[in-house]
């Protein structure tokens, strides 16, 4: 008799579960938080008194919608870039950077924009006019001839001068 | 003011101990501590009669020192607004270059603003404006550009050459079509493993083929004969260079023409099974026709009177190479062909049922 009831109580648990267990059937979700949209944003002051060129005030994930690449190649179009070039041309943009930041110490008033033609690369950048004129020119001539050796193809930059530096202020956060 | 005391001590016997260790030069070396010794007390006797003041961080005093300004350099006007109105615009911007604001004479802005707050709810202007800069231009690139090019470029041409104004005159002296391809990209190379590859069409009835040779040349080249166009297309990329993937494809041109002119010992062994398409001289459907007829012939021959005869148009001679050169026969054998090796079509059929009705003789129509 004992034996019989322990049988038909097992059937009944393996054909039914719990009430308690009912409650965690099913598949659970989190809502989402969408915080990976964060990178890149500049925190805002309380005196709202930071500039922000528009580089800075777009957000990153508008790249290609309100604003544009600082990179232009055609490593990364349709069917290019299948031996590895993309990656050279990225860490190869990453020197430039360094140099160019390094080089004009306090000097750039925009993000430094490397375009490539062929084997010739356009390094593009905003500058103040703090230096006199001479000693622009000679960093010119300085950053082309040491990233041209530097990069083993011809480079020239393209430098354009901003009289103050509210000029290239967007909005203040 | 204790500890700095106590750290010039220690200095000052450092320097003792190393002194001693010159041995012949002591009594200079002791002149040269005292003289040091001096030296260190009156540094820290100013320092204690500065009177230290308390300084808060963070906060400014009015009375500091002010920044001298700079005196700002003399900067020229910007190019465009001393630009005559009818210049030449290719002297202006004779290559590609970064748009510079200075330069261009026309007003253009670039950018989004959301708000007043953002550059004073004003889309920026060309002036420091870093997007613009950005973007490719084809201000070298205008009607007049174009037209320096091509007068530049016109002592280099030739003249195109006579008896090939039309396509049809140039796939006619050139039935052979070569395409490469060249690869520009951003970048230190020049060398693009895409460009290796090499195509060569040619038309199937520009080359010299009979009948059999031009079935073999088929079933050589496969997938490659494209029967829409009736064209025969290699591709090769199996070499390195462009130049070694031209000659394998001219190689094997040369190699499947000269292979479907021979005439291999095992080609005679092609049965009606193997053929590509419904032969009716090999077929059942001819020994049946040269049967029938036969015997239909020999009956009609112990017939007595001529118009008592089943077939009028039945030659006397009813063997079998003057029975497959009866008119009747050759009508009712094309029509057999066109319906079996042709599209299904009604004229086809229609055909096909008068050659037999004729052919046999048939009153009447089903129709």
């Amino acid at each position: 008799m004992a034996a019989m009831a322990c049988q038909q109580l097992s059937v009944r648990l393996t054909q039914a579960p719990p009430v308690a267990l009912l409650a965690f059937r099913g598949l659970r979700t989190t809502p989402c938080a969408l915080k990976n949209v964060r990178a890149g944003v500049p925190k805002a002051t309380v005196n709202r008194n930071k500039p922000l060129t528009y580089e800075q005030a777009q957000a990153p994930y508008r790249i290609g919608v309100t604003k544009g690449w600082n990179s232009w190649n055609t490593s990364n179009l349709y069917e290019e870039g299948f031996d590895g070039r993309a990656a050279e041309l990225t860490f190869d943009d990453l020197v430039i950077r360094k140099f160019m930041k390094g080089t004009w110490p306090g000097l750039l008033a925009s993000e430094v924009i490397v375009k490539r033609r062929h084997n010739l690369i356009v390094v593009a950048a905003l500058v103040f006019r703090q230096m006199p004129a001479r000693k622009l020119y000679f960093l010119v001539g300085y950053s082309e001839e040491m990233l041209s050796y530097l990069m083993k193809c011809p480079v020239k930059l393209e430098i354009q001068t901003v009289e103050d530096r509210n000029d290239v202020v967007f909005k203040k956060i | 003011m204790c500890c700095l005391r106590r750290l010039s001590v220690v200095h000052l016997r450092l320097v003792c101990l190393k002194l001693d260790k010159n041995g012949p030069k002591r009594e200079y070396s002791r002149s040269a501590v005292l003289c040091s010794r001096y030296k260190q007390e009156k540094r820290i006797r100013e320092v204690e009669e500065e009177f230290r003041t308390f300084k808060i961080p963070g906060l400014k005093t009015e009375t500091g020192v002010k920044r001298t300004q700079r005196r700002k350099m003399p900067v020229p006007p910007p190019r465009y607004q001393q630009m005559p109105v009818d210049q030449d615009w290719t002297n202006v911007w004779p290559a590609a270059t970064t748009f510079k604001w200075s330069a261009v004479p026309f007003p253009v802005r670039q950018g989004y603003v959301e708000t007043v707050t953002e550059n004073e709810g004003v889309i920026p202007s060309k002036y420091a404006n870093a997007e613009l800069m950005k973007i490719p231009n084809f201000l070298h690139l205008t009607p007049a550009h174009i037209k320096k090019h091509c007068a530049a470029l016109r002592e280099f041409c030739t003249e195109w050459p006579a008896g090939l104004e039309t396509d049809q005159a140039c796939q006619k002296h050139f039935p052979v079509e070569v395409e490469t391809s060249d690869y520009c990209f951003s970048g230190p190379s020049i060398r693009d493993p895409r460009a290796r590859t090499i195509t060569v069409k040619v038309k199937l009835s520009d080359l010299d083929l009979d009948y059999h040779a031009r079935d073999k040349f088929v079933r050589l080249v496969g997938d490659r004969f494209k029967p829409d166009t009736g064209e025969v297309i290699f591709t090769t990329d199996r070499c390195p260079m462009k130049k070694q993937n031209y000659d394998y494809a001219m190689y094997l041109l040369t190699a499947v023409y000269h292979e479907s002119w021979k005439r291999e010992p095992w080609e005679a062994e092609k049965t009606e099974e193997d053929m590509e398409k419904y032969f009716w001289d090999i077929s059942k459907s001819r020994k049946t026709v040269v049967a029938l007829l036969q015997n239909i012939g020999e009956i009609d021959k112990e017939s007595a009177a001529p118009e008592e005869k089943k077939l009028q148009h039945l030659p006397e001679d009813t063997s079998e190479e003057k029975l497959i050169a009866h008119s009747e026969v050759v009508k009712y054998r094309d029509a057999v062909s066109d319906l079996r090796n042709g599209e299904e079509s009604q004229e086809a059929l229609e055909r096909y049922g008068d050659g037999v009705r004729r052919l046999l003789n048939i009153q009447g129509s089903l129709s």
